[in-house]
């Protein structure tokens, strides 16, 4: 076994846990020399984000190392949070372990799944362990097969398509009506914290200019402030509809708000430019036959959440595909553990077919009815006996590898071991044996 | 020269037809590359097109745009060209979808007239026939375009309306993107609707036909597809309107000319009928 993972991850262990052992970009280089100093003959990458702490390693003797490893990573932590930490840690080895790199690469181990960010995250912490040269080459192999295998995941399925926070659906929305965000005018009415969380979301994609209208005109110029926008008193409201482009709206207020007539007017000033409310609030602060006026797209909480949840199941059905593809990936991966063992094997196998060959080439050419053969007839013997051991050894050598390919190396390789006898007496010993006990 | 021509367009019409079928697969596919895939395909279409009708040039000596198989086909490559453009240039993906089976069905048509013989061009004026005759092709494809792109809104909009996160949603461009390139092809169809009808009348007063040609079904009929961009301008540059209703206003303007183009010649005669079909042609 040579190559291993030990961690810590949001499904392991709550955050309390996890933030002992969780090392920032800048710290992870630091940490990665002090495994290259202590285990010279170790390679090693570590995978730190805010949901999981992961080292990669991989050496003829990891799993000697392993509980050193884990030291080293608690560093520290005091003995009674070691242990507890230590009790939330797991590990995967070889196989296993080249499984899990592909499904945390893909984003099929993430909180949310189908997420991109980890790729990146994924990504950074092997740039981080090839700047100080602790990759090597298995790693560097895994790591580009990890890479590779989120590619194809995330082109070949749906896993990371239609967003799951109400948030960021409303902005996808947003992004389906407006060509250009960044020069749209939000409004938020009302100071909610989800309306909130969608202004963020806006202005991740580049809005800038925002306006928030607020019963408390205090709160709403704290709000306005810390987005670089402008607060405006309630009773400015339908003077404004008309000049922006999104509402956001979320007062809690027991009444609508935002009626149908108002918005009515604002299209007419508006020409048809189309204008986007989101109503977070519970009762709705928006008229819902607003939603009927042509080039008004309304959308509320119901609406979101209906659409995160569709997109949810989505992405777990295609987390499916993706899960063949990650385990397709893995067996092919499988071929570079049993690399250097499989040559041995396949050897022991052509050695094992020359011994016979020759120990039976050598009795019947020694034979008196043979042994007066011209040469020429004695290489045809001696032809024939290495396409007769070449024929019955094809099937098993193309079994084995076709094995290490499927990952069922181990298994088939003890049956051959056993089938071939290897470690007992060499087949011209074997032959001499049989004659002994006809003779007896 | 005739085989090389049938061979030509067999192969543009599978090409255009395999671009609509890789848009059509991505409605159910998570595939990000094939619009690029469809994309390629119908620039492979624009460019055999463009031999296909070198080589009828050469072989009829004028420009080949007489007889509804040149008509067609060079309908189809500047629609292939000005949607080229369009998704390119603007970086709208998803048009395919509308685009690459319409132009399949025009191509279709335009092969079942590959055998018929050669249509005569007039001899006169042949300068601002060729002049006449590109800016009213030009105005074909960006009015076709505009309707595309009309399409196209009709259907993101219906999507939003309904909150269906489809794979329509998900290809066709933000309404706001169509709007404006909307605008821009009915501005630029209006200018080519407008220099081709000023080539005509010069054409007109070159042969000295006068006030026969101001009767002629075809040019009245061209004279109200003028008259709805010229409104459709209006409304939107003016009027400054925006959305659906303006989407729906210039589908409506892409049949007036479709049915200026080519119905107008199944219904009435027309010393106008290039295309041939059937009715008197050029004199």
């Amino acid at each position: 076994m040579n190559f291993s993972v030990l961690g810590i991850n949001f499904r392991t262990a709550p955050v309390a846990l996890r933030e002992r052992i969780s090392f920032a970009p800048l710290a992870v280089p630091a940490v990665l020399l002090r495994i290259r100093d202590e285990f010279p003959d170790l390679a090693a990458v570590l995978l730190s984000t805010c949901n999981r702490t992961e080292l990669y390693a991989a050496g003829a003797r990891v799993e000697q190392y392993e509980d050193r490893l884990t030291d080293l990573l608690l560093e520290g932590a005091g003995q009674a949070e070691r242990d507890e930490t230590k009790r939330h840690l797991y590990r995967k080895i070889d196989i296993g372990a080249a499984e899990h790199l592909f499904a945390v690469a893909s984003g099929l181990d993430s909180m949310v799944v189908g997420e991109t960010e980890i790729l990146g995250q994924v990504k950074q912490a092997y740039a981080l362990a090839e700047e100080v040269h602790t990759s090597g080459p298995l790693l560097a192999a895994l790591f580009q097969n990890a890479f590779k295998t989120a590619k194809q995941v995330h082109s070949l399925t749906d896993i990371n398509r239609g967003r799951v926070s109400v948030s960021s659906i409303a902005v996808e929305f947003a992004e389906k009506v407006f060509e250009d965000l960044g020069s749209k005018t939000v409004l938020i009415v009302g100071a909610g914290e989800t309306a909130e969380l969608s202004l963020k979301s806006l202005i991740e994609r580049g809005t800038r200019d925002v306006l928030v209208i607020n019963r408390s005109l205090e709160r709403g110029r704290v709000l306005a402030e810390s987005y670089g926008g402008q607060a405006l008193p309630f009773e400015l409201l339908d003077e404004y509809l008309p000049r922006v482009d999104i509402v956001i709206s979320s007062t809690g207020a027991p009444h609508i708000v935002i009626g149908a007539k108002a918005v009515r007017r604002a299209m007419e000033a508006r020409r048809g430019r189309p204008v986007m409310l989101i109503d977070i609030a519970v009762p709705r602060d928006v008229d819902p036959s607003a939603g009927e006026i042509k080039n008004v797209y309304l959308y509320d909480i119901d609406d979101l959440r209906r659409v995160a949840d569709e997109n949810m199941l989505h992405r777990q059905e295609a987390a499916r595909h993706a899960w063949r593809i990650v385990k397709d990936a893995t067996a092919e991966a499988a071929g570079l553990f049993g690399n250097a063992e499989l040559r041995d094997l396949l050897r022991k196998i052509d050695d094992y077919g020359r011994g016979a060959r020759d120990a039976a080439l050598k009795k019947a050419l020694g034979r008196q009815a043979l042994a007066e053969l011209p040469e020429p007839a004695r290489e045809s013997i001696r032809a024939l006996a290495q396409r007769i051991v070449n024929s019955m050894l094809e099937l098993p050598r193309e079994a084995i590898k076709r094995a290490a390919k499927n990952g069922q190396w181990e298994d088939y390789a003890r049956v051959t071991g056993d089938l071939f006898g290897f470690g007992r007496a060499e087949p011209e010993e074997q032959d001499d044996n049989q004659d002994g006990k006809k003779q007896a | 020269m005739v085989y090389a021509e049938i061979i030509i367009a067999v192969f543009s019409i599978l090409l255009c037809a395999l671009a609509a079928a890789v848009s059509l697969r991505r409605l159910t596919r998570a595939n990000g590359g094939a619009d690029a895939g469809a994309l390629m395909l119908t620039g492979s279409a624009a460019v055999l097109l463009s031999v296909l009708l070198a080589i009828r040039w050469a072989r009829a000596g004028r420009f080949p745009a007489f007889g509804y198989f040149e008509v067609l086909s060079l309908y189809a490559l500047t629609v292939l060209v000005s949607h080229l453009y369009v998704s390119l240039r603007y970086r709208m993906r998803g048009l395919s979808l509308i685009l690459a089976p319409y132009a399949t069905i025009v191509l279709l048509l335009a092969s079942t007239g590959i055998l018929h013989p050669l249509a005569s061009a007039p001899e006169a004026g042949r300068f601002w026939i060729i002049m006449h005759v590109c800016t009213a092709f030009l105005a074909y494809a960006f009015c076709t375009t505009a309707g595309v792109l009309g399409v196209a809104y009709l259907i993101q909009d219906h999507n939003l309306k309904h909150k269906r996160l489809v794979a329509t949603f998900r290809m066709l461009p933000a309404l706001e993107a169509l709007d404006h390139r909307m605008a821009r092809h009915i501005g630029a169809a209006f200018l080519m609707l407008s220099l081709a009808v000023a080539c005509g009348v010069r054409l007109v007063h070159m042969r000295g036909d006068g006030m026969e040609w101001a009767a002629d079904p075809k040019i009245v009929a061209t004279a109200v597809t003028w008259g709805i961009y010229a409104i459709l301008m209006h409304m939107r540059g003016g009027g400054c309107r925006h959305g659906r209703g303006m989407a729906v206003l210039t589908l409506v303007g892409l049949l007036f000319l479709l049915f200026s183009f080519l119905g107008i010649h199944l219904l009435a005669e027309s010393a106008h009928d290039f295309i041939l079909l059937g009715k008197s042609g050029l004199s």
